[in-house]
């Protein structure tokens, strides 16, 4: 009979004082195991004993009772398993037994062992031990198709395919857009949402005026989301291309089409979603394209010019839903944020500019869009004229851009009241009349001030626009716009965006 | 034992289980085919433990029985027999090999000691001859010999319900043959790449249109029923590369030209091209195609690929022309589109014939 007590190695002596609770360290099963194999060797022919015995070892040993254990046999294959188990079960199970003095029962399975301690091994790239890292080889070589450095380009061509499949600009990401204390929080909910799609805000609506980011940030999710899973499916149009593609559909007769798409997408962005105010059959589709979104928690962001509620001739129960998500407002750009901005994209262009021209630049300029048409002019002057990039050369494009405004601004007064009535939705014949109602007082309000401001028109000549009011109602108007638009920015976004349509109509 | 064959039916047998014998196994047994003979039927089978086939024989039985007979020598003693009717007998551990003018005896091996085959358990998934065929010419070249990295010696086969995958490379190029295969994948798979290719060799060897796997995943085994002939093998255990995201999904400059023109080209290139590591260069330029290899001192060579057809930028890429010859002969009588990017990153490489297909190959980083 084996002695156990003189014979064995350290870590054996503690096995018989531990506790029974406690299971055997991976120390102690191999020194089991070691111990297995010196008594089984000289019993068995050298073959016999490396094929069934040293190429299947004992992987673990656990206490299924107080007086038994369980010992866990690995072998390569299903053949040496199948034999092991037929012909040395017994062998295995007594000296087991006799080692550890406890009644052993053994379960057999077949792996590796790394592979058994939950070590998958990764695939990681040929390594070429050979050449020193920094230094080129002389003489040719083929790469690793799995390098890193493939791998991530190919990631990265994959994603920026997608992103352009799905029409998102690729330049609009959270790197290229400047934050400050305006859009922060806009800046913040965007991230957030990028990083958990369909579960952190949804959805997330963001307002503002022109120029303040809104599509850039819209991008910047969708880049983000894409960058961290390529195969995700997402849709973006805008809401006038949603409308034109719900009237296609229904041309050509594939709505069930359309549905489908829209409703098994993963994420849904749509610009301008105060597009689809006052048209009954693309609100009811978008109202039932929301809801099977948001049911399965898929993400649905939303940019509009103004908030749910001032988006007129929305059906109640789109606004509802639009205001129980995160509505953010997005402010115009201050100063500094503009200057950022212009730091930022005019790196992106490569004319890298000084931090002095650039604030010249902000302090002229108020809207981000119009950054962006001076870095361009700039760009052009620079590359095209090949001429270098100095404060005069800013003052000279300032001038010229502004000095288009101004010759812009030569309309009619037929036009300003038009395009007032235009954005609040109102007959011309209705602003300029008698009515009081609150609403139309306000648009009135802002016509006159227009006229005013823009038009220089004397205040009696306004007043006989509008049903021949007295001049006093002219300057009363105009004072309390002037006084409002220092506070309300509702009103300072509707007087922007009038504004600018009407520089627009003018280019034209 | 005893039973009565033909020569010819026995070298038949033989044949299927010629790569199942080891040359110098660790345990002398292995060395052993095991004959099986029972009233209804007569098996032979042979194992390294890793590999295992068996194999049907007809022949007239008379006597019931079992016996280890090492291969190597019964091999070479059938195979230099006439063709005619034999008598295998054993008795007291000798084999007796009579034929009308022969009487050859071979000493048997402890027939006890013949390992076990593992039984055949698994979820079973059918796989054409047509479709083992493709992947021994279109994946197998791909595989890697590098048995230190045993995930790159097999073949990663996906299978869904309609369809399946094949994928394999050795780091440098990837073959990738899908056909079918639409919604989820059911079941995955590393097939060792010298078992794949015996069971394609079999299954066009005993001229069977269809073979049947059956995979045990937790006992890391694969069994192919090939008509009455079983192979075994284990299957590897790994994380295949991330193949899918290397196959490029643009191109700079694409190339499509003749698979005939091309493969006969290259073959020429190929004859200078052992002087230099293999090296060819491929020079895309507005009109036309040079495929040139580096002069050494024996010489050099340059061709032109005429009726081709060239988008965008001009290329030179430097290939190793074995990788391209290898696939490229089932690219012949078929036109070859190739999708460069970059000098240096993987060019994926198509043929109109084998919609299927898809070839990824590394360049060469020639120093310059």
């Amino acid at each position: 009979m084996y002695n156990y007590a003189t014979a064995a190695p350290v870590a054996f002596q503690n096995w018989n004082t531990c506790m029974v609770t406690q299971q055997p360290t991976s120390d102690e099963v191999r020194a089991t195991w070691h111990e297995c194999c010196a008594k089984l060797r000289g019993q068995l022919s050298s073959a016999v004993y490396n094929t069934w015995i040293v190429a299947n070892p004992l992987t673990n040993l656990e206490h299924s009772s107080d007086t038994a254990l369980l010992a866990t046999i690995m072998s390569p294959t299903a053949f040496h398993s199948t034999n092991v188990k037929k012909n040395f079960d017994e062998t295995l199970r007594q000296t087991l037994s006799e080692i550890t003095r406890k009644q052993v029962e053994i379960m057999y399975v077949i792996g590796t062992q790394s592979i058994q301690n939950g070590e998958i091994p990764k695939y990681n790239g040929i390594i070429h031990d050979i050449i020193p890292k920094n230094s080129i080889s002389k003489s040719p070589r083929v790469e690793d198709l799995f390098s890193p450095k493939n791998l991530e380009s190919a990631a990265f061509d994959r994603s920026q395919l997608h992103a352009k499949k799905v029409g998102l600009r690729t330049d609009y990401t959270f790197e290229t857009f400047a934050v400050s204390t305006s859009n922060e929080m806009a800046h913040a909910a965007a991230v957030a949402v990028s990083n958990q799609p369909g579960s952190s805000y949804n959805p997330l609506f963001l307002y503002g005026g022109v120029g303040v980011g809104k599509t850039h940030l819209m991008h910047a999710i969708g880049n983000n989301i894409i960058e961290q899973n390529p195969q995700i499916e997402m849709i973006y149009s805008t809401g006038e291309e949603f409308t034109n593609q719900i009237v296609q559909a229904i041309q050509t007769k594939k709505v069930s089409h359309f549905k489908d798409k829209y409703r098994s997408t993963q994420v849904l962005f749509i610009d301008d979603i105060q597009f689809i105010a006052g048209k009954t059959a693309v609100q009811e589709e978008f109202f039932h394209t929301f809801n099977a979104l948001t049911k399965n928690l898929k993400q649905v962001v939303l940019t509009s010019d103004r908030p749910p509620h001032e988006i007129r001739l929305l059906e109640d129960r789109l606004r509802s839903r639009f205001e129980a998500g995160l509505m953010i407002d997005i402010q115009e750009p201050s100063f500094e944020l503009r200057t950022a901005i212009l730091l930022l994209k005019s790196k992106a262009q490569g004319i890298p500019i000084s931090i002095d021209l650039a604030k010249t630049i902000a302090e002229s300029v108020d809207s981000a869009r119009k950054i962006e048409g001076i870095i361009t002019s700039i760009r052009s002057e620079v590359e095209l004229k090949k001429r270098s990039l100095t404060p005069e050369l800013i003052a000279e494009i300032i001038s010229h851009t502004t000095q288009q405004e101004k010759r812009i601004l030569n309309a009619s007064p037929t036009d300003i009241i038009k395009l007032v009535a235009n954005h609040f939705q109102l007959t011309q014949a209705v602003l300029k009349g008698k009515s009081r109602v609150k609403q139309l007082v306000t648009a009135r309000h802002i016509a006159m001030f227009l006229l005013k401001n823009e038009l220089s028109l004397p205040l009696t000549e306004i007043g006989r626009w509008f049903s021949g009011r007295d001049h006093t109602s002219v300057l009363h108007a105009t004072r309390k716009v002037e006084a409002l638009l220092l506070s309300d920015e509702q009103l300072q976004r509707d007087v922007l965006s009038i504004r600018r349509t009407l520089q627009r109509q003018g280019k034209n | 034992m005893k039973i009565v064959v033909t020569t010819s039916e026995l070298r038949q047998a033989l044949k299927t289980l010629q790569k199942a014998i080891p040359n110098k196994p660790s345990l002398p047994i292995l060395q052993s085919i095991r004959f099986k003979v029972t009233k209804t039927k007569v098996t032979l089978a042979a194992t390294d433990l890793y590999f295992g086939v068996i194999a049907p024989l007809s022949a007239e039985v008379i006597v019931e029985g079992e016996a280890a007979i090492p291969g190597k020598l019964f091999n070479t003693v059938i195979q230099s027999l006439p063709d005619e009717s034999l008598t295998l007998e054993v008795d007291k551990e000798q084999l007796v090999v009579s034929s009308r003018a022969t009487k050859s005896t071979i000493q048997c091996m402890a027939v006890d000691d013949f390992p076990e085959f593992p039984e055949a358990s698994g979820e079973v998934r059918p796989l054409k001859t047509e479709t083992l065929m493709k992947i021994n010419d279109l994946v197998l070249p791909s595989i890697s010999k590098d048995v230190t990295r045993p995930v790159l010696t097999s073949v990663l086969l996906e299978f869904s319900k309609t369809g399946y995958r094949a994928v394999g490379t050795d780091g440098f190029r990837l073959s990738l043959l899908e056909e079918n295969i639409t919604g989820e994948v059911e079941s995955t798979l590393l097939f060792p790449a010298k078992a794949l290719s015996e069971v394609s060799r079999l299954a066009v060897l005993l001229q069977e249109d269809e073979v049947f796997l059956s995979i045990a995943q937790k006992d890391k085994q694969v069994c192919v029923q090939i008509g009455a002939t079983w192979i075994f093998s284990r299957l590897i255990e790994g994380e295949f590369p991330p193949y899918s995201q290397i196959v490029p999904s643009s191109s700079l400059t694409n190339l499509t030209c003749d698979g005939t023109q091309l493969f006969d080209q290259l073959q020429r290139a190929s004859v200078f091209a052992r002087e230099s590591s293999n090296i060819v260069q491929f020079s895309c330029l507005i009109s036309q195609v040079l495929i040139t290899t580096p002069t050494t001192s024996s010489g050099h060579f340059e061709g032109v690929l005429d009726d081709i057809q060239i988008k965008g930028e001009e290329i030179t890429v430097n290939f190793n022309a074995q990788y391209l010859l290898d696939i490229f002969k089932q690219f012949i009588d078929s036109s070859v589109k190739f999708s460069f990017t970059e000098p240096l990153k993987p060019v994926l490489c198509t043929a109109t014939n084998l919609p299927n297909f898809k070839y990824v190959v590394m360049p060469f980083r020639v120093a310059t």
